[in-house]
């Protein structure tokens, strides 16, 4: 193995791959598109924020509404859907109410709020406007009772929006009610998150899935292309050996993996917050799976020679698992025996891996899925170079 | 002067079909060597196995004095290829592509030098993908001469070329004769072998069916020059000299005759003074390398394309 060669072959690689403005479309900025495009997609931000509200009170508005006079309630018989409205006429903030049939006491809300994944919930108390008509009665504020804001912690930009709304609003009503006493007020809680965003479970998922796609195609490229354009035939004739060639081809993948990870977790960290823990499992992960889905490649090209067909080929492999490996939507949401299949793609255990790794902190999840694709690469790859040959018949 | 390659008894069998069938032949040092046969005939098979490239069935072969399967990388070292249809790498310019294969080398030639040999100095930034199919096949040669080697293999150089492209990559092979090469030359164009080579040796159906310089060739395989009398009635020409014994052939309204000796010639043309018959010109075609494979095989080199 000459050291100077694999550099040399690398530099040239390097160069005919970023004068290709098609290859380097695909493998930086495509995964960069598609976070960008599916963050936006499922994290339904933009616009106004949904403001789901339990109402605890809503029986007694009617009531309230009676008590009041018309100025505060307009044409609303009951006091809550004035609030309500007045909410929604803002602009920013899109009224959603909890209903009573599937919410109905404390400890129900807090399970609906984790499972259906709400990020800002107002929720008002039982018998609140009869403690605020007292309140206001003997004009002592501090008998109202708060209305609470559960507001998920993490998102700030969103929360500090709907905050500012709430409170403007209620300023304004403290104003025409009590002369601008905080008759009117509100505390918050936090929503503490269980479940991680879609992006957070997505963008794991799609370095894997470039990291697949960058390594199959790659050994697919330079095993068909080469081979039809005599290349693979000249370097026989030099002193270039197969496995200085194979060192060479590996560095330069090993290279754009880690670079196509790089760009789409600077794309993850400044468009969607994402927050990523640094560790080894990540490294030997994208390493292992360079290697792997290498050797798939050199195993497609060994059968597959002609340089269109063996793209197909590697399509009939890569397909499915992008689309079955758990990289656009979680394993849960699909049939019980597709879920047996993806158990059996190796694209699962990158994808699984990286999550834990990077995301959820999962150290031991990291581990076991980095010793199924460390093994995996091992004897992929080595199948890969055994039944990679230059030599013609 | 020594041998640059020696092929004995090379054999080289897919399934049942024999695709070089028991071949020997000798290239000597500094020579221009032409393999010159049809497609499918074995040239490249042979040339391959030669740059071990692929393996033979059987046959010893000789390279620079060294067994070819023994001291492979020491051969490596001092043979350059150009490979049949070879497209080099496509987004590397001319200097950077002949740099990258300079370094996969112990011994460099100078690369200025190359380039300046080869008539690439206004395309030495190109991107390779950018250049004429003429220019890429100079290219080729090129890079089969970063290594300085000894002995340099061409496969098919010219295949696909226009007849000017074709004439600047054979004026640089001649000028790698010039500098004391060996060139081991496959084609299919006669005319290419015509021009170039030293020996030539013709293969056919996997055998070398002759061997030689181009005289020896013509000597020994090319027989007959043809005369062709243009003008006047042909039959009434034909008529007259199949009267005096000769065979006579219609071309185009002309009339051939193959003669053997060049007394013939002023023969034919006394007996049609002689009778008073017209003609507006003659032309004497002397024979080539295409009427030396029509005579040693039956068949047409060329292709009909």
């Amino acid at each position: 193995m000459n050291p100077k060669i694999v550099a040399i072959d690398f530099m040239a690689s390097f160069r005919n791959y970023t004068r290709n403005k098609g290859t380097l479309f695909f493998s930086i900025a495509f995964p960069v598109i598609l976070i960008l495009l599916f963050g936006a997609i499922f994290s339904g931000g933009g616009g106004s924020y949904s403001l789901y509200i339990k109402n605890f009170d809503y029986k007694n508005g009617e009531f309230i509404a009676s008590m009041m006079n018309d100025s505060t309630t307009g044409n609303f018989t009951n006091f809550y859907d004035a609030l309500y409205a007045q909410l929604n006429s803002t602009g920013i903030i899109k009224i959603k109410i909890i209903k009573n049939s599937d919410v109905s006491n404390e400890k129900e809300l807090k399970d609906y709020v984790h499972s259906k994944k709400l990020k800002s919930v107002m929720v008002i108390p039982e018998n609140y406007g009869m403690m605020l008509g007292m309140a206001i009665a003997n004009e002592n504020a501090s008998i109202a009772p708060n209305i609470t804001l559960m507001l998920d912690q993490s998102e700030t930009q969103r929360n500090s929006i709907i905050m500012s709304v709430i409170s403007q609003f209620m300023g304004q009503s403290n104003l025409m009610i009590a002369g601008g006493q905080n008759f009117m007020r509100f505390n918050t809680s936090s929503i503490i998150r269980e479940k991680f965003d879609y992006i957070d479970f997505f963008v794991p998922g799609v370095i894997a899935l470039t990291v697949m796609t960058n390594s199959v195609f790659g050994v697919i490229e330079s095993n068909t292309k080469f081979r039809k354009n005599g290349i693979l035939r000249k370097l026989l004739t030099t002193p270039f050996t197969r496995g200085e060639w194979i060192m060479a081809k590996m560095l330069f993948m090993l290279f754009m993996s880690f670079v196509s990870t790089f760009v789409i977790l600077i794309v993850g960290i400044v468009v969607w917050g994402l927050n990523v823990h640094f560790n080894v499992y990540m490294f030997i992960l994208i390493t292992s799976a360079s290697f792997a889905f290498a050797g798939m490649g050199m195993v497609v090209t060994r059968f597959v020679k002609d340089e269109e067909t063996a793209p197909a080929a590697a399509n009939v492999i890569t397909f499915p698992m992008m689309f079955l490996a758990g990289i656009f939507f979680p394993l849960e949401m699909m049939p019980h025996f597709l879920q047996i299949v993806t158990k059996f793609m190796p694209l699962y255990y990158v994808g699984e891996g990286l999550r834990d790794a990077m995301i959820l902190g999962d150290a031991s999840g990291a581990l076991t899925n980095t010793i199924v694709i460390f093994a995996f690469a091992v004897v992929v790859f080595a199948i890969g170079v055994a039944v990679t040959n230059w030599k013609e018949g | 002067m020594g041998y640059a390659i020696e092929v004995e008894g090379l054999t080289k069998i897919y399934g049942d079909f024999r695709a070089v069938d028991n071949i020997s032949f000798k290239v000597r040092e500094g020579e221009v060597f032409a393999f010159l046969g049809p497609n499918g005939a074995g040239k490249t098979t042979t040339v391959e196995i030669i740059e071990a490239i692929r393996n033979p069935t059987k046959g010893k072969i000789k390279v620079l004095g060294h067994d070819r399967s023994k001291r492979t990388r020491e051969i490596k070292e001092r043979i350059g290829v150009l490979p049949q249809e070879f497209i080099s790498f496509e987004r590397l310019t001319v200097r950077e592509t002949l740099t990258y294969f300079s370094n996969l080398y112990k011994k460099h030639a100078d690369i200025d030098e190359i380039i300046d040999t080869m008539d690439l100095r206004d395309k030495e930034n190109e991107l390779y993908m950018n250049l004429s199919g003429g220019l890429k096949q100079r290219v080729g040669v090129a890079i089969a001469l970063v290594n300085d080697p000894d002995i340099i293999f061409l496969d098919e150089p010219t295949t696909g070329l226009d007849p000017r492209a074709r004439r600047d990559v054979w004026n640089a092979i001649a000028g790698l004769k010039e500098q004391g090469k060996t060139v081991f030359l496959t084609t299919h164009y006669m005319e290419e072998a015509e021009y170039l080579a030293d020996s030539i040796a013709i293969i056919h159906k996997g055998r070398i069916v002759a061997e030689g310089t181009l005289d020896e060739l013509l000597k020994q395989y090319g027989h007959q020059s043809t005369l062709l009398i243009k003008g006047g009635r042909a039959d009434e020409i034909a008529g007259a000299l199949k009267k005096d014994g000769y065979g006579t052939e219609e071309i185009n309204g002309n009339v051939a005759i193959k003669i053997s000796k060049r007394d013939a010639v002023i023969d034919i043309l006394f007996h049609l003074k002689e009778r008073g018959i017209y003609y507006r010109e003659i032309d004497i075609r002397h024979s080539d390398l295409e009427d030396v494979f029509l005579n040693l095989t039956g068949e047409k080199l060329k292709e009909e394309t």
